[in-house]
C-alpha cells in the first residue's frame, strides 16, 4: 500500500472517530478516570447535567476474587429532595444494576451485583431539579461475573424455591429502620451459552399502613437470589410490618410480608478502611 | 492497604517484570528446626510477581531411608529449586512427597517429584483433579512468568482414613487427617522429634484464609491439635514457634471472625460494612489482617446473612 493511501485511511478514521465523540469534553472530569465514562454519561444518565459530589459515598471493596457477588452500598445523606437513585458499573455489558425511587426511605441502598471485569462502580443521585450528582469507586476484579455460571448453578432445586421472598426489618440505633429483602432468583444474563434473560426487574415495598415506600427497577447485573437493603428515616418508621411486592421478566409475580422490627441494631464504629 | 497503596500495587503489575524467565530465582534457604528436620520460610504476603508465590513453607525429614517431603511449593520452578536445596543438605534420595491439601501453594511444585510417590488423601486427590487447573491458572494471574511450565499434578498415592502412624527411615510419622481449612487438611506430627507440620490449619503471625473453609470444623481440628505433646510447629504461613502459641492464636483468630460475622449477620449488617468492622488490637500484628478479613467475609458472610433472613412468602 501507498503511503498516501495509508494517510487518507489514517485521516478518514480519526475523522470518523472525532465526529462521533460525544460532546462533553467541557463537562466535569471523571475523579475514576473511567475510560467509557462519556460513554455512559450519554448513554446512561442521557447526556443529562451531572455534578460529581462527596455526599454520594459509594462503598465497595476494593477488589473482589468473585464477579458474581460484588457488595455496594449507596448513602447519600445531606442531599435534599432525591428523587432516583441509579446504581450502574461502567464496564458491564449489562450496566445497570438498580433504580430505587426512595418514596418515604433513606436516600440509601444497599446490594450485591456482577461486575465482568474490573470497573468504576457509581451512584447516580438525581435531584429534583433534575441534576444528577454522582458519586463512585472502582472495584478489582477478575473476568466473567455476568458471563459465568449463576452461583447458584449447581443447584438442582433451584426451581422450587423461585420466587421465595425473604426478609428482615431491624430498628437502627437512631430510631429508624432497617429492611433487608431477598428474592430466590437466578437472574440470568442471557451472556451465558443457552439460557435465556430471565430475572426480577421491578419490586415495590409498602409500609403497614398502606404507604408505598420504595419502588426499584432491577436488571440482571444484581447477583443472583438479588438483595436490597434500605432503610426509613424515624419519622418514617413505625408502621408495622412491610409488604414487598416483586415481578420478574417472565411476569411471574411474588410477594412476601416482613414483620415489624423485633430488635434494635447496636451503634457499630466502622472503619475508614474502603477510600 | 490504602486505595493509594492498592492502586500504586496495580501500576506496578501492568508493566510485565522485564527479567528473562532465568534470572527469576526463590534463594530458597533450608533451615534446622530439628533433627534431621528442615524448613523452608515463605514470605508472609499474598502471591504476586515479586515473591512469585514464596509465601508458603515447605519443609522435608532427612530419614535413614532417605527423604521426606512435606508440601512442594507455588510452583515447577519452587519444585526444582526445593530439590536441589535438599541435594544440597544430603545425598539421600526423595523417597515420598506428602501434599497436605488442594491449594495450589502447596502442590504446584509437583512436577520436580515426579519420579517420587505423592501421597495425599482421597478428598485432596479429588480436589485437585476437579480444581487443579483452575487454581493452576489464577496463580498464573498472580504470580506471572514465575510459573513457566506448571502444571498441576495429581498425587499418585492415596492416604488411608483415619489417624495413622508409617514408620519411616527410624521416624515415626503420626498422619492426622483433619479438616476445617478445607475438606481435607492432612497434619503430620514426627513423634521422633516432636515437630508438628500443622499444614493450613495452622497460621502464625499471618491471618488465616477461609476460600474453602468451614470454621466449626476448624476449630475442632484445631483442639486436636492443641492435645498433641510437641516441640516444635511448623505452620502452613508464618515463622516456625517452639511451643503451641500459633495453634491458639489461629483458633483465636478463628473463633473471633465466625461469632463476629454470626453477630453482624443477626444485627442485620451489610457486606461493606462488616468488611469495615474493627478487629481487636491483639490480631493487629497479623500480617494482611484487614486484607484477608475482606477476602473471608465476602467469602462466608453471604450465606450468614441469608440464614438471618426468614422466609417471608413467595
Amino acid at each position: 500500500m501507498r503511503l498516501a493511501a495509508v494517510a487518507a485511511i489514517i485521516a478518514a478514521t480519526g475523522a470518523a472517530f472525532v465526529a462521533a465523540s460525544p460532546a462533553t469534553a467541557e463537562g466535569p472530569k471523571d475523579p475514576l478516570n473511567s475510560v467509557l465514562w462519556d460513554y455512559v454519561h450519554e448513554q446512561i444518565l442521557e447526556g443529562a447535567p451531572v455534578v460529581f459530589d462527596d455526599r454520594v459515598q459509594v462503598f465497595a471493596p476494593m477488589v473482589v476474587e468473585d464477579g458474581r457477588l460484588v457488595p455496594v452500598s449507596v448513602r447519600a445523606d445531606g442531599i435534599p429532595g432525591v428523587t432516583q437513585i441509579l446504581v450502574f458499573a461502567d464496564l458491564n455489558p449489562i450496566p445497570r444494576a438498580v433504580l430505587l425511587e426512595p418514596l418515604k426511605v433513606e436516600p440509601y441502598v444497599a446490594l450485591r451485583m456482577k461486575v465482568n471485569e474490573g470497573t468504576a462502580i457509581r451512584a447516580a443521585v438525581r435531584t429534583l431539579d433534575g441534576l444528577w450528582h454522582l458519586g463512585g469507586t472502582v472495584v478489582a476484579a477478575p473476568g466473567g461475573g455476568c458471563a459465568a455460571p449463576r452461583l447458584t448453578a449447581g443447584d438442582a432445586d433451584w426451581e422450587d424455591h423461585l420466587g421465595e421472598v425473604r426478609g428482615r426489618a431491624w430498628t437502627t440505633a437512631d430510631g429508624g429502620e432497617r429492611l433487608r429483602i431477598l428474592v430466590r432468583h437466578p437472574m440470568d444474563t442471557g451472556l451465558v451459552d443457552g439460557i435465556p434473560e430471565f430475572f426480577v426487574e421491578r419490586i415495590t415495598v409498602t409500609d403497614g399502613g398502606g404507604a408505598e415506600i420504595a419502588r426499584m427497577q432491577v436488571w440482571s447485573a444484581m447477583s443472583t437470589d438479588p438483595v436490597l437493603t434500605l432503610e426509613l428515616p424515624p419519622a418514617a418508621a413505625g408502621q408495622g410490618g412491610f409488604t414487598v411486592q416483586a415481578r420478574d421478566s417472565d411476569a411471574n409475580e411474588f410477594a412476601g410480608t416482613i414483620p415489624a422490627p423485633a430488635t434494635t441494631m447496636p451503634p457499630v464504629s466502622l472503619q475508614e478502611v474502603m477510600r | 492497604m490504602t486505595r493509594a497503596a492498592f492502586a500504586l500495587g496495580l501500576a506496578l503489575l501492568v508493566p510485565a517484570p522485564t527479567a528473562a524467565a532465568q534470572d527469576l530465582t526463590y534463594a530458597l534457604a533450608p533451615m534446622a528446626v530439628a533433627l534431621d528436620t528442615y524448613v523452608v520460610e515463605g514470605r508472609t504476603e499474598f502471591f504476586d510477581r515479586r515473591n512469585g508465590g514464596n509465601i508458603v513453607n515447605t519443609a522435608f525429614i532427612v530419614t535413614d531411608a532417605g527423604v521426606v517431603v512435606v508440601d512442594d511449593g507455588p510452583s515447577r520452578r519452587y519444585g526444582e529449586e526445593l530439590r536441589a536445596a535438599i541435594a544440597r543438605v544430603t545425598d539421600k534420595p526423595v523417597v515420598k512427597v506428602f501434599v497436605t491439601h488442594l491449594h495450589p501453594d502447596h502442590f504446584l511444585g509437583g512436577q520436580a517429584f515426579a519420579d517420587v510417590p505423592v501421597a495425599a488423601t482421597a478428598a485432596t486427590r479429588a480436589g485437585i483433579a476437579a480444581e487443579g487447573m483452575a487454581v493452576t491458572e489464577n496463580l498464573y494471574r498472580l504470580s506471572g512468568d514465575w510459573m513457566r511450565g506448571t502444571e498441576p499434578m495429581e498425587p499418585t498415592e492415596t492416604i488411608a482414613e483415619g489417624e495413622q502412624v508409617v514408620e519411616i527411615g527410624g521416624h515415626r510419622l503420626r498422619l492426622l487427617p483433619l479438616q476445617g481449612h478445607t475438606d481435607s487438611d492432612l497434619v503430620l506430627l514426627d513423634e521422633t522429634t516432636g515437630v508438628l507440620f500443622a499444614s493450613d490449619l495452622v497460621f502464625h503471625d499471618r491471618a488465616p484464609t477461609f476460600p474453602h473453609a468451614d470454621a466449626a470444623e476448624w476449630l475442632a481440628a484445631l483442639d486436636r491439635l492443641a492435645a498433641l505433646d510437641v516441640a516444635v510447629v511448623v505452620p502452613g504461613h508464618g515463622p516456625v514457634a517452639r511451643d503451641g502459641g500459633p495453634i491458639a492464636q489461629t483458633r483465636d483468630y478463628v473463633q473471633w471472625l465466625d461469632q463476629a460475622l454470626r453477630t453482624a449477620a443477626d444485627e442485620g449488617r451489610e457486606i461493606t460494612e462488616v468488611i469495615r468492622m474493627p478487629i481487636p488490637e491483639r490480631f493487629a500484628g497479623m500480617a494482611l489482617v484487614r486484607d484477608e478479613l475482606a477476602r473471608s467475609v465476602l467469602t462466608l458472610y453471604p450465606a450468614l446473612a441469608r440464614a438471618a433472613l426468614p422466609v417471608v412468602g413467595n
